[in-house]
């Protein structure tokens, strides 16, 4: 197992490069407004209902 | 005659089916009966569902992890690099992981300090305090715990070190050393230790001590801070409250993937027992503040161990904080207690000054 385990982890792949990484942000932050803005406006009619 | 959808008719067909069988009304409505006041410090009630939301993705990140972690000297390493190296996305959860435990100490910081400036402590709410306090000694327990996994040379020497500070406590030091490390030295038995305490141990206390926070947080109510009117009425906590807690929750989930993607988390080399340790190596942002203190504190003061002062000046200060809604009497008459607001000043500047010379010295 030992064996296995350092060949795996000595076989470079890892992290990707920044450019990547950033797409990958912007897509997930993209996302995430849009699920924030999603709940917002259930919160509103949410509240409106309770008239606050 | 009115035709519905399709999916609003599966969607209460669903609910209907849900609750037949769970009968989670009554659940609801006990949640609905909470009401949260508003005023101008309402913000600060966001941190204790923050903390609660890191806890949860350090469960679901920590799982994950679990499957491809091996927790012996000779592959701790090695795993971690294959998490990070070959599993998809295994870097991603690594980092998830280490940075969602860093928010989770700093919202639980926020948290027992906003509570402690808006006495929230006060009648009947001790012990919601009191098991506040220990979730942040358990999540630092947390932090402590989980350094050493990796195995690689930073985290080998800095637990040598912050295993050694417990060892001048007057009767049990050399006790907790013998039990954090299982054995004089920090090895094998010292890393399955940590990774029991890590992942089994203080995970259950900490569900138990976090439902036990919940229910009180339901029994009481959230807390208006003395002297403050609110002028709105209080909202619901479900759904209304909830939807704030989870438009916070989901900002926090953006900031938290920042952090991760441009400042994945490193693996430095493989720990090796035999090497000198490293110059200059200083233990995480929470532990900085009494790794600085016991490097301004004079090697020895009237014969005693430095090392002894301040390890029962933390002591003092554990006892002080697990104390305070007993000790602030002018708080349990509902008057606001200044004394206690400017030590809770003194403490955050002490914090800051010493995390900042830790950092620039």
């Amino acid at each position: 197992m030992r064996d296995t385990l350092s060949q795996h982890a000595n076989t470079f792949a890892g992290i990707p490069d920044i450019g990547t990484r950033i797409t990958l942000f912007v897509v997930i932050t993209f996302m995430l407004i849009v699920t924030i803005l999603l709940v917002y406006f259930k919160m509103r009619e949410s509240d409106d209902k309770k008239g606050i | 005659m009115i035709i519905r959808p399709s999916w609003l008719h599966f969607r209460e067909s669903s609910r209907v089916w849900i609750e037949d069988r769970l009968r989670l009304k009554p659940l609801i409505d006990l949640l609905a009966k909470k009401l949260v006041p508003r005023h101008k410090y309402s913000f600060w009630y966001l941190f204790g569902g923050l903390a609660l939301f890191f806890f949860i993705v350090q469960i679901v990140t920590g799982i994950l992890l679990l499957l491809y972690y091996s927790p012996t000297p000779n592959t701790a390493n090695e795993s971690v690099r294959v998490i990070v190296n070959q599993v998809s996305f295994g870097w991603l959860v690594r980092s998830l992981h280490s940075w969602s435990a860093n928010l989770m100490i700093a919202t639980v910081i926020l948290h027992l300090f906003s509570t402690y400036f808006m006495k929230a402590y006060r009648k009947p709410r001790e012990l919601m305090w009191v098991s506040g306090v220990f979730l942040l000694f358990l999540v630092l327990g947390f932090g402590f715990t989980g350094y050493l996994l990796p195995w690689d040379t930073t985290a080998y020497f800095a637990t040598q070190i912050g295993t050694e500070i417990p060892r001048s406590i007057p009767v049990l030091g050399e006790f907790i050393v013998r039990l954090l490390r299982g054995g004089e030295f920090i090895d094998e038995e010292s890393l399955k230790r940590l990774f029991a305490l890590h992942v089994v141990i203080l995970p259950l206390i900490t569900l138990a001590v976090v439902l036990f926070h919940l229910i009180l947080n339901q029994v009481h109510g959230t807390s208006i801070p003395i002297g403050i009117r609110s002028l709105r009425e209080p909202i619901p906590f479900f759904p209304n409250y909830l939807f704030r807690d989870a438009i916070a929750w989901i900002a926090a989930l953006i900031l938290l993937f920042g952090l991760c993607l441009i400042f994945p988390v490193q693996i430095g080399p493989k720990a090796d027992p035999f090497a000198s340790a490293p110059v200059g190596i200083k233990p995480e942002w929470y532990f900085l503040t009494l790794y600085q203190t016991l490097r301004i504190v004079p090697a020895a003061i009237l014969g005693v161990n430095s090392e002894t002062i301040v390890n029962v000046c933390v002591g003092i200060a554990g006892a002080f904080l697990l104390m305070t809604p007993m000790i602030d009497r002018k708080a349990r008459m509902e008057q606001y207690s200044s004394g206690f607001t400017w030590i809770g000043v003194v403490a955050i500047f002490y914090v800051i000054i010493a995390i900042s010379l830790a950092y620039l010295t």
